[in-house]
């Protein structure tokens, strides 16, 4: 779990260029970082390559609002 | 030079789209132009162009992107839509530029994701050369971005001026930030933050920033790059439009008042035709999507062949003006300290 934050952590601060630091759970990706659609797809593009999972579906996209879901969404996948 | 064309993309694909890519083709035979879209469609609008020159070549697509679709998503779920396909094709280095009259939000989400913005620039940017008194200007951000940063607009202001430059021959781009009045402390706070970023940017040499500029002196020629949001860039674009379309039903309406009138047109005929096509964006064809490794060229949706075949030599002017490599190569100043 911890790793995986980690590893989002480096994405989104690159993507967002934001220091790593300021990225905890409850980063929403809206109210905080600004993102758009366009983004968000952008990211989930970034998890699917750096996470080696299969690609995210539109629905399971739109429940994607903070780094803590993501976390927790990856986590179940990779699980799987 | 290949361009890589969206057959399916318009209200008036493909026979349109492929008449004026066929055009195209047989006007400027060093171009290599492919059509992407459903193959059968598209060969039997070859056939209505009269036949596909050797410089034509079909890739089929089973898939088009439409109006239905979730722009932002479009390109993932549909794999093997024209706009999909010919985005992969140009990032696999099978074309120079893409050429789409399809969904605006669908080309700006797989253009961005498929091609890629170059490294480190933050948001590509729709920039129509808009006319005005002077020779036209650039227009950036005219739609892409609704809510922008100061990083985002100083971008803009760099990459208009390269495509200024580049692409429209001037030597020292008049850069000028859109704004309700000329003085420095106008504007809000994102117009007044922008403002001093561009105005190091000027005395650093890095730009010609010419400061503040209003809608109205920006259309009699004031700056050569107009720099705005893609709120209101839009406004203006949807403005200038309009207001062009309604002086156009006036004066014609006024001509054709009496036989007198009517005489009085033929006399200035010459001019007026040249007035109206000084607004007819079909003369232009559409809209780079600027900021992207590649060039990605966004014709209007009622696009008709004359448009498409402008948008085609567009995008061949575009993908080899050396804008891209402008741009990488001084991406440095324009990444703002945070």
């Amino acid at each position: 779990m911890q790793d995986i934050f980690e590893r989002m952590q480096r994405i989104i601060a690159d993507q967002f260029a934001v220091e790593p630091e300021e990225i905890t759970e409850e980063t929403s990706f809206e109210e905080d970082l600004g993102a758009d659609s366009v983004d968000l797809v952008d990211l989930v593009m970034s998890m699917e390559q750096e996470f080696a999972i299969s690609e995210v579906r539109e629905e399971e996209l739109a429940t994607l609002h903070t780094v803590g879901d993501c976390v927790e969404f990856l986590t179940k996948r990779l699980d799987k | 030079m290949k361009i890589i064309v969206d057959a399916m993309g318009g209200d008036n694909a493909p026979v349109e789209i492929v008449k004026g890519a066929v055009s195209a083709a047989k006007a400027r035979p060093e171009l290599e132009i492919a059509l992407v879209g459903r193959e059968a469609e598209v060969r039997a609008a070859l056939e209505q162009a009269g036949g596909a020159p050797g410089n034509v070549s079909v890739v089929n697509a089973s898939e088009v992107i439409d109006m239905h679709d979730n722009p932002a998503t479009a390109f993932r779920i549909k794999k093997d839509s024209s706009i999909t396909v010919g985005l992969n094709l140009l990032r696999d280095g099978e074309g120079d530029a893409f050429v789409s009259a399809g969904s605006t939000g669908a080309l700006l989400s797989a253009g961005t994701l498929i091609v890629k913005r170059i490294k480190g620039i933050r948001r590509a940017a729709f920039s129509p050369v808009i006319p005005t008194a002077g020779n036209g200007a650039v227009l950036i951000d005219c739609g892409a971005n609704a809510e922008c940063s100061v990083e985002y607009l100083t971008q803009f202001a760099y990459i208009g001026s390269y495509y200024a430059r580049r692409v429209m021959g001037l030597e020292r781009p008049r850069v000028g930030l859109l704004n309700i009045g000329s003085e420095e402390s106008k504007g809000d706070q994102l117009r007044q933050d922008t403002y001093q970023v561009l105005r190091a940017a000027g005395d650093a040499g890095h730009l010609n920033f010419i400061g503040n500029i209003e809608a109205k002196e920006a259309v009699k020629g004031g700056c050569d790059v107009i720099v705005t949001d893609g709120f209101t860039g839009n406004v203006m674009l949807k403005a200038i439009e309009g207001a062009g379309s309604f002086m156009g039903k006036q004066m014609k309406g006024m001509f054709m008042r009496s036989l007198g009138t009517k005489l009085a047109a033929l006399l200035v005929k010459k001019g007026l035709d040249e007035f109206k096509e000084l607004l007819n964006p079909d003369r232009v064809g559409g809209t780079p999507f600027l900021g992207l490794t590649r060039t990605v060229v966004k014709a209007h949706g009622s696009s008709n062949a004359r448009a498409m075949e402008n948008a085609v030599y567009q995008a061949a002017a575009v993908a080899s003006s050396g804008l891209a490599e402008d741009i990488e190569a001084n991406i440095g100043l324009m990444r703002l300290e945070r």
